[in-house]
């Protein structure tokens, strides 16, 4: 049975995530980040967690030179620092809080927590890259989440 | 596992899901919150299935599974699966549910939305395994809020380690 495609579109819409950017660095120093609601944990012992990266995104190529990156995981209230690293182009770092974390990865001010990671294996996954990552260290702080279901930001509560 | 990631990993926010098994006339569910989209182009989605579960080796054996989204009107599905009433092979009996048309899953009448799916790739990773699948099928059933991981009173990390939720700085 075929399913009609923006159907399926808008049933996987239903999936409710966090947000989260996740950050690079190129040997270069040149800094990366894309924002990403397609990630997972995967295991416990060891810490695992996958992150999908799309393979047209200007920051693709970032991930398989550096092996390592750091999910920052949003707060309520930092809508505006996901559509930032949602779009191509322009330096995305410009104005934008942050401290280079143990890995080398941009930890961005406020986010509600944040895991750095080193890549132990790649997927392919159609249209994007399954990146594994083993959490090598992580922070949290108190806050609510930011949350994003049916193709819009939410709030706990909404 | 170190109180810094036990509670970085508590902050990822996912949606609440109920993954179905069907094998010899047998039916199963389990309550997974680790599911992710992988691709639009083809539509792609992973779920990370405890190696040790009943599940992951019938997932393995079948190569297909139903992926069932949990509302906010459903919220009794992830009570159930929560629940020692749960922890047994054929845990459908005591929930409603039809088969999804072609690949012959569980999908449950309280879900919100049921897809079934056949599994593209697979990969052991830790003491999970990443499944890949492809839907095939899918069922929406009602319009509602999806449950999430946050709604919910306790914090699933894996294996038998569950962890009470810190809702401190919500307000």
């Amino acid at each position: 049975m075929a399913i009609e495609k923006n159907e399926l579109r808008r049933v996987m819409g239903h999936f409710a995530t966090g947000v989260t950017v996740i950050t690079s660095i190129r040997s270069s120093g040149e800094l990366h980040g894309l924002t990403a609601n397609a990630f997972t944990s995967v295991s416990l012992i060891p810490p695992l967690l996958l992150i999908c990266v799309d393979k047209k995104a200007e920051s693709y190529p970032c991930f398989d030179e550096s092996r390592i990156f750091t999910v920052n995981v949003l707060a309520a209230g930092q809508e505006a620092l996901s559509r930032r690293f949602a779009v191509s182009g322009g330096d995305k770092f410009e104005g934008v809080s942050y401290k280079i974390g143990a890995n080398g990865a941009p930890i961005l001010d406020g986010a509600l927590a944040y895991l750095e990671c080193k890549v132990t294996r790649k997927i392919d996954g159609g249209d994007h890259t399954i990146y594994v990552g083993e959490i090598e260290q992580a922070e949290t702080k108190e806050g609510k989440p930011l949350l994003f279901f049916r193709g819009g930001y939410r709030e706990l509560g909404d | 596992m170190d109180n810094n990631l036990a509670r970085a990993m508590a902050g990822l926010s996912t949606g609440i899901y109920v993954l179905t098994v069907r094998e010899g006339g047998r039916c199963h569910g389990m309550s997974s919150s680790w599911v992710a989209q992988v691709s639009g182009e083809p539509v792609l989605f992973t779920a990370a299935v405890d190696n040790a579960h009943f599940s992951n080796g019938v997932i393995a054996r079948t190569g297909a599974f139903g992926m069932n989204v949990v509302g906010r009107r459903g919220r009794q599905l992830e009570d159930y699966f929560y629940s020692a009433r749960a922890r047994r092979e054929d845990n459908l009996d005591a929930i409603e549910f039809e088969l999804s048309p072609s690949l012959q899953v569980p999908w449950l009448k309280l879900a919100m939305v049921a897809l079934e799916a056949r599994v593209v790739d697979s990969r052991i990773a830790g003491d999970h395994t990443i499944f890949v699948a492809s839907p095939v099928g899918v069922r929406v059933a009602a319009n509602d809020r999806p449950l999430t991981s946050l709604d919910l009173d306790y914090v699933y990390l894996g294996g038998r380690q569950v962890f009470p939720r810190d809702r401190a700085g919500w307000d």
